[in-house]
């Protein structure tokens, strides 16, 4: 054990350019993989009506519960609708939920954690009390608090969500940012006499531009599952709208002769977070090959 | 240093309650801000007399001012006392009071069967890092973390309880005794252990792989110490000074899995309280349930930060 560890060659510091990261991300086979299963997923998102085989709604009345045979793939639901059909139709529901948690989280995230740290001062300091408290809740809860005022939808959930995401992200943009502002280029720009949107959006912001890809593409995982959990539980879009986490519960209630109405579900939403997760994870080593 | 430790206590203790206070207006705001009547929301929708809903309005302390509503809230909310459930008429504190054990046996049971699996897994792929059984278990951890706790939850009630019928899928069969209870929690304790194994394998494995590269690893190793004893005795206490660490981020990960297992288990805890009352729009108990939630959630984090401190005192020093 001993003679491998100091045998161990010590690698030298490498400088990597934007275009050597750019290519050794395309030899990375498992992250060509994965991101090609997440553009099938955004496909199947987008086009998904077109190719299903029936509408979301045809219901096949004395074809309930049908297992899955050649006619229908996946079987049929309760009400003798093709549960295939349905699959396509929800993959965009799905998606919807995960990118518009991420677009409030990520993108306001991004903006406040520059501007915070830029203005410092008083703004700064009450603007980290106030995530400290939001960060008191876990971030489903207060998802949940949003969905007992406003109601269920998905509307209710995408914002209660990205609200609970969007103080961690802001606070590692924030720390990357005071990091930036204390450079000399930072005093350069000030000494010119830039105007401070410019220096925040234009020098800054360039500079954490990598580290906010990575904050989003680790934590779109996280939001397909808390999407899904919350429309799981009854909290996100309505029956009969198609979705992914709502079809999962009316499975749970026939698992014991219809086990494929929750099997089919189950199987998207976790292959979906699997080849997100890989793929985040390598696309961080491509992006930050020092700090990963 | 007593003195400074004392200190250090006292301060993070109270730093708690503003992050509390601020919370309570939070949740106070967001029931008060129900599109609607919140007379209507009371009534369920029955059509109510003028004096009625007079009544109703008083009753609820509705005809006060917003901050008067709030004062008097938290004020008996501080004495435990969140009000009757619109749906059960029940005192909220009783329900939460009757949920909570279950909860705890939930939540501590699932943390312990994480630490059975993890602790073992994480040393063994440290142990063989970069060979294929250390690369398997890192896979395997990756799978972990993609599927979520709802599925894992249908699926182990699919498998165990309806297809080999060898485990009970409903209820904490508090009944029945310390052995149904066990019994009845098996599937709920593994089912949220697994979800936190993920990252807790993965955390004692980078530490225990950093830990193992150190000089003084080599030096215990070459002056005769057995190599299982240089891993239990010298880098195995400083590897697992993260994972404590970690607990204080997974804990949020853990309340919310509780939520999930709780309500697909019917283990009628405080997920399984609250899940019921936001469906029913019983808006007192989730006041109640989300208070009780982030007040568990400040002092269990609080109670990390002490242990982490303890064990690593660099980590104090923030």
């Amino acid at each position: 054990m001993a003679e491998t560890l100091l045998a161990r060659p010590i690698a030298p510091p490498t400088v990597t350019s934007e275009r050597s990261r750019l290519e050794r991300a395309l030899h990375d086979r498992l992250l060509l993989l994965t991101g090609g299963v997440i553009a099938l997923y955004v496909l199947v998102g987008l086009i998904g009506p077109l190719i299903a085989p029936q509408g979301p709604y045809t219901s096949h009345p004395g074809l309930n519960f049908h297992a899955p045979d050649g006619q229908f793939l996946l079987g049929t639901d309760k009400e003798g609708r093709d549960v295939l059909s349905r699959l396509l139709y929800g993959t965009r529901f799905t998606l919807i939920g995960a990118f518009g948690v991420m677009a409030i989280a990520a993108l306001l995230g991004f903006i406040y954690g520059l501007v915070t740290a830029y203005v410092g001062g008083w703004f700064d300091s009450l603007s980290m009390r106030l995530f400290d408290v939001i960060l008191s809740f876990p971030p489903l809860v207060l998802a949940i608090v949003l969905v007992a005022t406003f109601g269920p939808g998905l509307y209710s959930v995408i914002i209660g969500v990205g609200l609970g995401y969007l103080p961690a992200i802001a606070r590692i943009i924030r720390s990357e940012a005071m990091v930036q502002r204390n450079q000399q280029y930072v005093a350069a720009a000030e000494g010119l006499g830039f105007s401070s949107v410019r220096i925040i959006f234009k020098h800054i912001m360039p500079n954490t531009t990598s580290q906010i890809i990575v904050q989003a593409s680790m934590n779109l995982p996280y939001a397909i599952i808390d999407i899904a959990g919350l429309s799981f539980l009854g909290f996100g879009i309505q029956p009969p709208t198609p979705d992914w986490g709502g079809m999962l519960a009316e499975g749970q209630r026939d698992l014991l002769f219809a086990p494929w109405l929750a099997i089919a579900p189950a199987a998207a939403i976790t292959l979906l977070v699997l080849a997100w997760n890989v793929f985040g994870a390598r696309l961080r080593r491509a992006v930050d090959p020092k700090r990963y | 240093m007593v003195y400074a430790e004392g200190r250090c206590l006292s301060v993070r203790v109270l730093s708690i309650i503003p992050v509390l206070f601020v919370a309570s207006i939070l949740i106070f705001v967001a029931m008060r801000v129900v599109p609607g009547d919140p007379v209507t929301v009371l009534a369920e929708g029955s059509p109510l007399s003028v004096e009625q809903r007079q009544a109703l309005s008083h009753r609820y302390h509705l005809d006060q001012p917003i901050v008067t509503q709030y004062a008097l809230w938290i004020a008996n909310a501080a004495h435990g006392d969140f009000g009757l459930s619109l749906k059960s008429n029940r005192p909220v504190s009783q329900i939460l009071a009757e949920s909570l054990p279950n909860t705890l046996l939930l939540l501590l049971g699932g943390f312990l069967v994480s630490l059975i699996i993890s602790v073992p897994l994480g040393i063994f792929a440290a142990l063989r890092e970069g060979r294929w059984v250390d690369q398997a278990i890192i896979s395997l951890t990756m799978l972990l973390l993609s599927i979520p706790l709802f599925i894992s939850c249908v699926l182990a009630i699919f498998i165990f309880a309806f297809q080999l019928g060898v485990l009970p899928s409903f209820g904490t069969g508090a009944e029945g005794g310390i052995g149904s209870i066990v019994v009845h929690m098996l599937l709920p304790w593994t089912t949220l252990g697994l979800a936190l194994v993920a990252v807790q394998t993965a955390t004692l494995r980078a530490g225990l792989v950093d830990v193992l590269r150190q000089e003084y690893i080599v030096m215990a190793q070459s002056r005769g110490l057995p190599w299982s004893q240089v891993v239990r005795r010298h880098a195995l206490r400083s590897a697992l000074v993260p994972v404590v660490t970690l607990l204080g981020l997974q804990l949020s990960y853990m309340i919310v899995g509780s939520v999930f297992v709780d309500y697909i288990f019917g283990l009628g805890g405080l997920g399984t309280v609250l899940i019921n009352a936001v469906n029913f729009r019983d808006l007192p108990v989730v006041q109640g349930a989300v208070m009780v939630v982030a007040t568990f959630f400040a002092l269990a984090n609080l109670g990390v930060d002490l242990l982490a401190s303890r064990l690593d005192p660099r980590y104090a020093i923030r």
